[in-house]
């Protein structure tokens, strides 16, 4: 008996193959029949959806699903840049009074929750002035443990007093909860009118009412699904927004689709749309009724490969161009440096660059006995630092040199930017080190960096070290995970650490926030910088409203911070997105969750992809 | 056979004790919990809430103590990242892995301990050096680079199988995992290849084997029933302590090819922000699983092998 022998005596095995094989070929190209004559939007979102309870979200993917069934009260105008604010559940911007303590808002009229069975006759009802605050107190629910008080902490008069004494009644007393006892700062003044007052003036205040965490829900929904059995309102969301939530299989996709009672919303204006836009053509839906697609189909996708491929066969409307695709994409020499490849573009597919509000950077401990503290000593040497870095070299070698590289603390894009980083100037950085007492590193110890293991920090380290080492600075890294760096930070036991900071919201005083005196560690001030001219000058700007007294005291902050060279820095990122041709009015946006209702896309027509 | 049964599940109750206990202290008490849930720019306050909110305050003893007997109990409590009960979450999850990782298993055991049974018989001919080339080679290369090759090679380039996809519908989702499953017992069978081939070159020496022949029982007999059959004690062993691995899935082959199975989740509790109750909860689900199956292995041996008495 030869081997052939024995193989063909099992041939009904390489039949079952056959047939497994014949039964995964067919289907692998067809569109879903029910997508057939419907505008169906397929994106992607990078990680798994935990649930979409605003009070409950804990990452930009939740929120961005979130966004699609529940409303907040403001949002971000698609169009223009810088991002502004523009109302989407209130009928106009609120009226600030009485020295900027307090809010006054209105809800237009007219706008419907879903029908849901959590309804009688399982008819949504009316959105009114009272769902706001019930959506607010939610919040102050912490036997729940909702993930965002600090949105409310300390803002809104009488809201900490009341959270404390729910707590107290739930903890102690073991009573319910009671989401109607009042909060002094929430006025109810008609069906659609309401009032906030703060504690002290929060100019910030509105971009919080943007935020998803504050978004709208009705209360039959939360406590319809909240009883047992009934999942939790989590995972059947409830609210006003574009779409309803059709599917949702863990892991894999969400499926919406389109809420027929949204009429509160339209594109934004023409004149928010600035040359490119026009260009692109994203003005001609201005002030119409929105684009909105039949389905929206958000694909969760960990892994850059299966995304890519699925977007290169059609599948997906927009990807994130992941930097191992880079090359592949974009021209990464010669005088088309930075654009589209001939063949990409021959496709039909267009490139989005997509400035974040980031603020990556290396930061010294102020409380360190090398590097910190305001003394000329070690002002020096962290000068001599920031003008060894090269921070032009990391963005090339790990970014494509597509990051922006800026001084100071605040990012591209918002009131009192710094402009580019100068080049790192070695002859500068050597005398700096002299005065230092260091010439020539001589003297210095090695300096330790404490960062959180991420995929090439390890390399991205090696690059920090050599640059330091042309003046003679020895550095030596200790890599940790992010919890743990964050416990060292919080308990000032760094000595120079590597970090980043997104922005909550497009104003600068988020950023300039961290490096006030009384925000020291444990608080988020991880340099523990305590200089009382920049404190003054943080305490007058932060109650101050957009202007242009407010953004010079921005500018002078910043300054500061880059003359005490308090951070290596900075870099901002930017994400490039490639849409596929039959996708229209893509400006995409990270700070903004609402965006894909904008989007349009034709019909499918056949079933072939 | 039934009083073995018994006495040997008995026998695990203090190593499941101690497993439970243990995974339970480590998971909440040395996995930077509250470190990782907090918001970025938490106070000190919100953290000492976060520790009270999580049961991370009073004595460490008598904490975790609670927290063992729970878990023990099968009562694991719901998910830090997913708010959801965590036995739901793995009963969910659990039956989308075994869809994708049992078929496998299956698959490349029997094709393993074919070929094995092929490369014994013809030990040091041509056919046997293939098939042992073939077998390095499986197992030099990287999972991932199978994966990503053949992922574009068959799903991208040929459109011969779905890039990525699940269904809940079983008909329906064989379509998506053909190409995983192909993948998974690719990589397999170099391992199990080896292993199987040293198992039936030993019993092809055996003297039962010259008896069988000498009687005149056929080749195609001798090997696929008397060889086999002495085999089975190891090829019992590998499967079953391969099997409650089957239900904690392939992390890799889920999410690559889109399965919403336990293995990616299980890996992000682990890599993410640490979700100490869904660690726990697996862990106890696959330590459960491994004492059990160890006591049907046993059983098994006795099923196969006359010569086995349970006593």
């Amino acid at each position: 008996m030869s081997p052939t022998h024995v193989v063909l005596r099992c041939k009904w095995c390489l039949l079952l193959l056959a047939c497994f094989l014949l039964m995964s070929v067919s289907g692998c190209k067809r569109i879903k029949k029910e997508y057939i004559g419907k505008r169906v939007l397929r994106v992607i979102v990078r990680a798994d959806v935990g649930g979409m309870d605003p009070i409950f979200l804990d990452s930009q993917y939740d929120s961005a699903t979130s966004a699609q069934v529940i409303e907040p009260l403001l949002e971000y105008d698609y169009l223009k840049r810088p991002l502004s604010l523009r109302p989407l559940l209130l009928q106009k911007m609120p009226d600030v009074s009485n020295k900027g303590l307090t809010y006054t808002f209105q809800l237009k009229k007219g706008i419907y929750f879903h029908d849901d069975p959590c309804f009688p006759k399982g008819k949504g009802r009316e959105l009114v002035a009272k769902d706001v605050f019930y959506s607010f107190k939610r919040m102050a629910n912490r036997a729940v443990r909702p993930r965002g008080w600090w949105v409310f902490s300390k803002r809104i008069v009488g809201f900490d007093k009341y959270r404390s004494e729910q707590y107290e009644r739930v903890s102690k007393k073991k009573l319910p909860f009671d989401i109607d006892a009042p909060v002094e700062g929430f006025k109810l003044l008609d069906r659609y009118r309401f009032q906030i007052k703060l504690v002290k003036p929060f100019p910030q205040l509105l971009f919080l009412l943007a935020f998803q965490k504050t978004g709208i829900v009705p209360r039959e929904a939360v406590e319809y699904y909240g009883k047992q059995g009934r999942g939790s309102f989590s995972q059947h969301p409830v609210g006003t927004g574009p779409y309803t939530l059709k599917e949702w299989r863990k892991g894999l996709r969400l499926v919406f689709r389109r809420n027929p009672k949204y009429k509160h919303s339209f594109y934004p204006p023409a004149k928010s749309a600035n040359a490119k836009d026009k260009q692109e053509g994203r003005h001609l839906d201005a002030g119409k009724p929105l684009p909105m697609s039949d389905i929206l189909e958000v694909n969760i996708f960990q892994m850059d490969q299966p995304a890519w491929l699925k977007f290169r066969v059609g599948d997906l409307d927009y990807v994130q161009v992941a930097a191992e695709y880079w090359p592949g994409v974009f021209n990464v020499s010669g005088p088309k440096k930075g654009q589209l490849r001939d063949h990409i573009k021959k496709e039909g597919l267009r490139a989005y660059p997509v400035p974040l509000l980031d603020f990556i950077y290396h930061g010294f401990n102020f409380k360190d006995p090398i590097v910190g503290g305001y003394g000329k000593r070690a002002r020096y040497l962290r000068l001599a630092m920031a003008h060894a870095l090269d921070l032009y070299e990391r963005n090339r070698r790990f970014y494509n040199s597509k990051n922006v590289v800026y001084q100071g603390v605040i990012p591209p894009g918002l009131s009192g930017y710094g402009g580019p980083r100068p080049k790192p100037d070695l002859k500068k950085a050597r005398e700096y080190l002299v005065k230092a007492g260091y010439p020539e590193g001589k003297g210095l110890p090695p300096l330790t960096v404490s960062t959180s293991s991420s995929s090439n920090a390890k390399e991205q380290s090696e690059l920090f070290i050599r640059q330091m080492a042309r003046i003679g600075v020895r550095v030596r890294f200790e890599f940790m995970t992010f919890p743990q760096l964050s416990r060292k930070l919080r308990s000032a036991q760094t000595q120079i650490f590597s970090l980043a900071w997104g922005s909550d919201y497009p104003d600068a005083e988020n950023n300039l926030a961290l490096f006030w005196g009384p925000n020291s560690a444990p608080g988020s001030n991880s340099w523990n910088y305590n200089n009382p001219v920049y404190n003054k000058l943080y305490e007058k700007a932060r109650v101050m409203m957009p202007s242009p007294q407010r953004a010079k005291l921005y500018r002078r902050m910043n300054q500061i911070l880059i003359d005490d060279a308090v951070v290596l820095g900075s870099m901002a990122r930017t994400r490039s997105y490639l849409a596929n041709k039959r996708l229209k009015n893509l400006k995409p946006n990270e700070t903004m969750s609402t965006f894909w209702k904008y989007l349009r896309v034709p019909k499918f027509r056949s079933k072939r992809r | 056979m039934w009083s073995y049964a018994i006495k040997r599940t008995l026998s695990f109750i203090p190593v499941y004790l101690v497993v439970v206990s243990f995974i339970t202290f480590i998971a909440w008490e040395h996995m930077d919990v509250v470190d990782a849930w907090l918001p970025k720019n938490a106070t000190p306050t919100a953290r000492a809430e976060k520790m009270k909110e999580l049961g991370l305050t009073g004595n460490v003893l008598a904490r975790n103590y609670r927290k063992a007997i729970r878990s023990i109990q099968f009562d694991f409590g719901n998910s830090l990242a997913h708010r959801q009960p965590v036995s739901e979450i793995l009963i969910q999850r659990s039956w989308v892995s075994v869809f994708l990782t049992l078929p496998a298993l299956i698959l490349s055991t029997i094709f393993a301990v074919i070929i094995g049974l092929l490369s014994a018989v013809f030990r040091g001919r041509p056919f046997d050096r293939f098939l042992i080339v073939m077998a390095t080679l499986g197992m030099s290369v990287s999972f991932l680079v199978y994966i990503i090759v053949l992922q574009f090679l068959l799903a991208f380039k040929l459109q011969w199988f779905h890039i990525y996809g699940f269904d809940d519908n079983v008909l329906k989702s064989v379509q998506y995992l053909i190409l995983p499953i192909m993948i998974q017992v690719l990589v397999s069978m170099g391992y199990n290849t080896r292993f199987y081939r040293a198992v039936m070159v030993e019993e092809s020496t055996q003297n039962y084997i010259v008896t069988a022949y000498a009687k005149g029982v056929s080749r195609f007999h001798v090997i696929f029933v008397h060889m086999l059959r002495n085999a089975m004690i190891p090829i019992i062993t590998r499967f079953f302590i391969s099997l409650p691995f089957v239900f904690m899935g392939s992390f890799l082959l889920e999410v690559f090819f889109g399965v919403p199975g336990l293995g990616s989740i299980l890996l992000t509790s682990l890599t993410g922000k640490t979700d100490p109750p869904l660690i726990i909860g697996a862990t106890t689900i696959l330590c459960t699983l491994y004492l059990l199956l160890n006591v049907i292995t046993d059983i098994m041996y006795a099923v196969f092998d006359p010569r086995v008495r349970l006593n």
